[in-house]
């Protein structure tokens, strides 16, 4: 994703952007695909479905120690 | 007496149920106030006199009858400009928005007027509340008031800055990865990030749906519970809204800590390489919150990077699905920073996504767990504010973020002063809690306040007009 190869794929999609543009762009790119890289490592089941657990059930939380 | 306008919410409130404050006299002094002095800040990128002073006829009026609509009524008060007004203009400081006059008043600002508020104005943000400072969007960046040349964080900008400047008594900002809390530690006032649900989002135009949370700053710990308890409750017109039962946050405000455990997790100020100047003072809140009964103990959690890069990726996404049909149609109409920023999404997978999710999950339980063993969580909100100055691109997603953990899991966190740099800069402490648990984080910060000198402190733009100099 930080090789140019991101600016055709967004062309793909209907998003262009000035050419003087490209090296603020791309440090944002850059940044994001590290950021991606590292919740694509972790490890989880395939079968763990992401939940929103902000839930009233929480409020049952209570302390134990 | 104080000066008409350094007086808290409390106090205002004392005030009017004794008959020695008028709502028209107070509200006057702040448009005065504002009309003299914002040029200067740049914290409200639209004032609203007239309603202004209609609100404040309407609830003196109401006084007079002796009807009491509780701790806002004749409460002069501000709303960052995401929050949608009824025929005022909501721009989102965006060009895309500059004609947008909403049709009705987000559930917030609903709760306000209901309870007899004085709107005064809408304050300047970032962009959506994400991309800046900037200054090719529709208004120019809000300043820090403690120092001009410095910023006063973001997103909820304007909002924390006209709190410390005296140009309102209360206002309304909102947070998605600490943009209540930041702003609030730039401008050494209190800002609360609710539990997410706690405050309806209805009407507040979105940053990142899974992350928004909307809250009160206000100068005083005691006077954000004032506020809380005329904005928290279910709201069925937000998804996210929670149905629980909202307790009276003043009744908490002990003025003490005794019987909490608080936790620090240290390894996160080595992360965020923290100064040595806020680890000083950080260390001496901590002894302020012994002295008053608390236990103090250090806690680990993941690194904050996990946190941000969760946050980060699923913001994105949202991000970009929010924007997608502007970006294509229309990103002139976008300042560069978020555009830059939300195109970025259109390249994350879905996989990052959901995998970010489940990561969130994670970290959540992991926060939960940990506040099984302590009450509280407490660490700097940031450093003090740097220069006001556009926002370097690269590295901004690996900047390190006290605040942001608690937007992906929800849990509620206040900052308030700790005190003031040596360039005179405030110091900010946050404290965070159990989910939908305000009351013990609120009551920690109001003892911290009243124990500490703090609030009598106040930066020079906020002197009486009559002794400000040219």
């Amino acid at each position: 994703m930080p090789t140019p190869g991101f600016v055709q794929r967004m062309a793909e999609l209907g998003l262009n952007f000035p050419a003087e543009e490209l090296d603020a762009f791309e440090s944002f790119v850059t940044d994001l695909e590290r950021a991606a890289s590292f919740v694509r490592k972790i490890d989880r089941s395939f079968a763990e479905e992401p939940s929103n657990v902000f839930d009233p059930a929480s409020v049952a939380l209570t302390r134990t120690a | 007496m104080i000066d008409k306008h350094l007086l808290t919410i409390a106090a205002i409130g004392r005030l009017y149920r004794s008959r020695a404050l008028s709502p028209v006299e107070l509200t006057k002094t702040y448009l005065a106030r504002i009309e003299a002095l914002d040029d200067k800040l740049v914290s409200f990128v639209l004032p609203t006199p007239e309603r202004a002073l209609a609100d404040a006829r309407r609830a003196e009026d109401e006084f007079t009858r002796g009807i009491d609509r509780g701790p806002m009524q004749g409460v002069p008060y501000c709303l960052k400009d995401i929050v949608e007004t009824a025929g005022i203009r909501t721009t989102g400081q965006s060009r895309l928005l500059a004609e947008h006059v909403p049709a009705e008043d987000a559930t917030v600002e609903s709760r306000l007027r209901a309870g007899g508020g004085v709107m005064l104005g809408k304050n300047t943000t970032w962009e959506f509340a994400h991309g800046g400072p900037s200054w090719d969007v529709f208004a120019p960046p809000a300043h820090n008031p403690w120092n001009l040349d410095h910023h006063p964080a973001g997103s909820s900008s304007g909002s924390a800055a006209a709190v410390a400047a005296g140009f309102a008594a209360g206002t309304i900002g909102s947070d998605t990865g600490g943009s209540i809390r930041q702003p609030a530690a730039a401008c050494g006032i209190a800002g609360l990030k609710p539990t997410y649900g706690r405050v309806s989002r209805k009407g507040v135009l979105p940053n990142c749906f899974s992350h928004d949370h909307v809250g009160p700053l206000a100068w005083t710990t005691e006077d954000v519970a004032l506020m809380m308890n005329v904005v928290a409750g279910h709201d069925p017109g937000d998804p996210g809204s929670v149905d629980l039962p909202v307790p009276d946050y003043t009744t908490a405000l002990s003025g003490d800590c005794k019987g909490l455990t608080i936790g620090v997790p240290y390894a996160w100020l080595d992360e965020a390489k923290t100064s040595a100047e806020t680890r000083d003072a950080m260390e001496a809140a901590l002894g302020v919150l012994r002295a008053l009964g608390a236990a103090v103990v250090p806690v680990t959690l993941s690194p904050l990077l996990a946190y941000s890069d969760s946050k980060r990726v699923i913001a994105m996404s949202e991000l970009f699905s929010i924007h997608q049909k502007t970006l294509r149609e229309r990103p002139d109409l976008l300042g560069a920073s978020l555009r830059y920023r939300i195109q970025c999404g259109a390249l994350l997978r879905a996989e990052d996504y959901v995998q970010a999710m489940r990561m969130r999950t994670k970290l959540t339980t992991e926060m939960q767990a940990l506040f099984r063993t302590v009450d509280l969580l407490v660490m700097p909100s940031g450093e003090p504010a740097g220069k006001l100055e556009p926002t370097p691109h690269a590295g901004l997603f690996t900047q390190s973020s006290w605040t942001t953990p608690f937007n992906t899991t929800g849990n509620p966190a206040l900052s308030i002063c700790m005190g003031f740099a040596a360039n005179g800069l405030p110091q900010s402490l946050q404290i965070a809690g159990r989910l939908f648990d305000e009351a013990t984080v609120l009551r920690a910060g109001d003892a911290y306040e009243k124990a500490t000198p703090w609030r009598d402190r106040r930066p020079e733009i906020a002197a009486p007009l009559e002794s400000q100099t040219a």
